[in-house]
């Protein structure tokens, strides 16, 4: 199926550097740059506020006078330095939610410039039968950069330093037969990367302000600090007053073989995922009941998250102000918060489908009863 | 390729015990233009010999240095499907903690990538490691018809990681037990170029050490050496080990220990003091865990030591050395070969009382 948002765009190796790049929440630095670089050409209006948030104006056709503000995070879940002892083992404390079983054995970039730092373990050989069974704890938990000393360790990774994973995307399993030329994103094919939440939601957001104008004011939001508490979202929404909000997010798929028959969440391969109802928000009524009619019409495959897990930043944007109606879309993915996480193309290539299908008639949902 | 970037090259090939073609092919590209002869045995080891001054002009050599180290590296094997992912079996041991989250590489019809993932904080509460009949390998096929059209059963499965270069000369990577060794003994080899030495030294590269000491224990009947040293990875310090282990940087280890042929490991600090090169001492009481422990038994015995390299990780693919031990190493190898004279082999033996005359050996 021909997908306009994905043409003469090279969004492969677009996602490849987003995924791959450092960008801890509060570090979002080098992402928050690379977006800048990759959208400005496209902006009428773009600046980054004061918690660091990225938001982008694209004027409409001057058709409608709403405002519809489009939002992904830029952050990931990752690490700060807290410490150092004696012997120059970087200490740290996690920045969102991270399984230390995830963090032992595995490589870490360290601060601005990248230093690469290890996180080794007590030896299997040196381990009782009763620590072979237990999960590591945080405290357990040290990046080793190779320093000798205390006072050599904090002075190349300071004190609030952020230690993100050290993974490149790459494809599981065999790349697809057809690969585009131009580095369009290949129909299929499943990417293992360490950032796909939610760099994936910046990728379809960097593709809707190439694409083609639409009737309203366009604001692509770029957030901070997802990851620790929603902090960057609310403070963008104040400033951009919409009228309603799309979250654009990448959300836990748990469709793994397990003994019990458990809520797999959503599942990798049918489609975006639409909230109904997470942890922090409940979707408006009308724009989930759009997007879904949206889809039916379109036969543009979307599922619905199962509800109850999971939190995003569209709770922060529903109670901005006097409040604003939201809806969240989202990419599947498999262990999401490691550096592993896995996602199939075609969830993404629906996403991008359903977007340029539902997005210039958006504002009209909301004349629809509630 | 040396030094550094052959540790690299070594420590990203592949082969785990029993499947090490790849990284053999590698050793011997390695030491073909250091040594006389190169042959391969029935179970995949190396043995690779350097003639020594007596070999050289045709003479019968005063004896024969085995030095060895084991090629292969911990894994997985692939042992059946569930849903399109891979049920996996270890060879070699693991701490189940280790596997999560990491890339690995099914080597098939197809070298193919696959991840071993965590269920995220969103749904798991469950902090138990999982069992290794609960880790799965996922490809990112849907179902077990599609796996099996391009992963078998048996097909190994080598853990992915780059090497990295960290701070000080600490280096960290894959599968450097023992491969920090091998790059070890191939750098002896180097500095022995430059060396007049009397006796031949062989290098044996051994298969199969991780699940039992089995290439050296073929290895080392064929090459039936006077004198046998063993180099392997030890502990070094690290966070949650610091009493039960040394330093890492402060130059190799030699044990001491029952095991440990006495006046073998008194020649080799003999020779570190000549040199004044530094290492440290660690008794050894018990099964060592290494080739040292299948060479000293080998036909009538074999003089055996062990040198250690102090390793922090071990049996993660974040294993991490000092370099300059691994030049340290090297360098003591390759002194202990050239000092080996015509009377080193009755000199290093362990005699009767002065005046009792030995009698017909079997």
């Amino acid at each position: 199926m021909n997908n306009p948002l994905n043409r003469q765009i090279a969004l492969y190796p677009l996602l490849k550097t987003l995924s791959d790049l450092p960008g801890v929440s509060g570090a979002e630095g080098p992402v928050r740059d690379l977006i800048a670089q990759e959208v400005h050409r496209y902006a009428d209006k773009m600046w980054v506020d004061a918690l660091g948030n990225l938001i982008v104006l694209k004027k409409g056709d001057s058709s409608s006078t709403k405002r519809v503000a489009v939002m992904a995070h830029m952050d990931e879940v990752g690490l700060v330095v807290s410490g150092a002892d004696d012997k120059g083992f970087l200490k740290i404390k996690s920045a969102g939610g991270i399984i230390p079983n995830i963090l032992v054995a595995q490589r870490m970039k360290v601060g601005p410039d990248g230093i690469p730092g290890i996180i080794g373990y007590k030896p299997v050989h040196l381990q009782s039968q009763e620590e072979r069974n237990k999960s590591a704890k945080m405290d357990e938990i040290f990046v080793d950069i190779g320093a000798k000393t205390e006072e050599e360790a904090l002075n190349k990774a300071p004190l609030g330093t952020a230690v993100s994973f050290d993974r490149e995307m790459k494809f599981a399993g065999e790349p697809p037969a057809v690969v585009p030329e131009d580095g369009g994103l290949p129909e299929t094919g499943r990417l293992t990367g360490k950032a796909f939440d939610d760099r994936v939601g910046c990728l379809a957001i960097i593709a809707l302000l190439r694409g083609e104008r639409l009737p309203y004011d366009l604001y692509a939001v770029f957030t901070v600090q997802e990851e620790v508490g929603l902090r960057g979202a609310p403070t963008a929404a104040w400033a951009i007053q919409p009228d309603m909000a799309l979250i654009l997010e990448s959300t836990v798929a748990d469709d793994l073989p397990r003994e019990e028959d458990l809520s797999p969440t959503t599942r990798l391969g049918e489609g975006p995922a639409i909230t109904v109802s997470d942890r922090a928000s409940i979707a408006d009524p009308r724009l989930l009941r759009y997007f879904l009619a949206k889809a039916e019409e379109t036969q543009i495959p979307l599922q619905i998250k199962q509800p109850g897990v999971g939190g995003t930043d569209g709770r922060a944007v529903q109670l901005t102000r006097a409040g604003v109606p939201v809806a969240i879309l989202a990419v599947p993915s498999r262990y999401i918060h490691s550096p592993v996480s896995l996602i199939d193309l075609r969830d993404v290539h629906n996403l991008l489908r359903l977007l340029e299908a539902a997005l210039p008639d958006m504002p009209a949902a909301l004349q629809m009863k509630r | 390729m040396q030094g550094k970037a052959l540790l690299r090259e070594l420590s990203q090939s592949f082969g785990i015990s029993g499947r090490e073609r790849p990284v053999r092919e590698k050793i011997i590209t390695a030491i073909e233009p250091l040594v006389d002869e190169i042959s391969v045995d029935a179970m995949g080891n190396i043995i690779a010999l350097k003639h020594g001054e007596a070999s050289r002009r045709g003479e019968e050599p005063p004896g024969t240095l085995l030095l060895t180290a084991h090629m292969d590296e911990i894994g997985l094997i692939v042992s059946g499907f569930r849903q399109g992912f891979l049920r996996i079996r270890n060879v070699g041991g693991f701490d189940r903690k280790t596997l999560l989250g990491q890339e690995v590489i099914i080597h098939g019809q197809r070298p193919l990538h696959g991840v071993i993932g965590l269920r995220p904080p969103h749904v798991s509460k469950d902090d138990r490691v999982p069992e290794m009949k609960d880790i799965l390998v996922d490809v990112g096929f849907s179902s077990d018809e599609e796996a099996r059209t391009l992963v078998h059963i048996g097909d190994p499965i080598t853990l992915n990681a780059s090497f990295l270069e960290l701070l000080n000369d600490k280096v960290a990577g894959k599968a450097f037990d023992d491969r920090a060794c091998v790059t070890a003994i191939i750098e002896a080899l180097r500095l022995l170029q430059g060396y007049k030495h009397q006796w031949d030294v062989v290098f044996l590269a051994a298969v199969q050490e991780e699940v039992g000491l089995k290439g050296s224990t073929t290895g080392g009947y064929t090459v039936n050496p006077d004198l046998g040293i063993a180099l392997d990875v030890g502990f070094a310090q690290q966070p949650g080990v610091e009493k039960q282990a040394l330093p890492a940087g402060e130059g190799p280890v030699l044990a001491i220990g029952p095991q440990f042929h006495t006046p073998l490991t008194d020649a080799l600090q003999e020779v570190a003091r000549q040199w004044g090169l530094s290492y440290h001492k660690e008794v050894i009481t018990g099964r060592s865990g290494t080739d040292a422990w299948a060479l000293q038994i080998i036909r009538s015995g074999i003089p055996t030591a062990l040198v250690a390299l102090s390793l922090l990780n071990m049996h993660s693919v974040v294993e991490a050395i000092q370099w300059q031990d691994v030049e340290a190493t090297a360098r003591w190898m390759a002194l202990f070969a050239a000092s080996l004279t015509a009377e080193s082999k009755e000199a290093l033996s362990i005699a009767l009382p002065a005046g009792i005359e030995e009698g017909n050996r079997p």
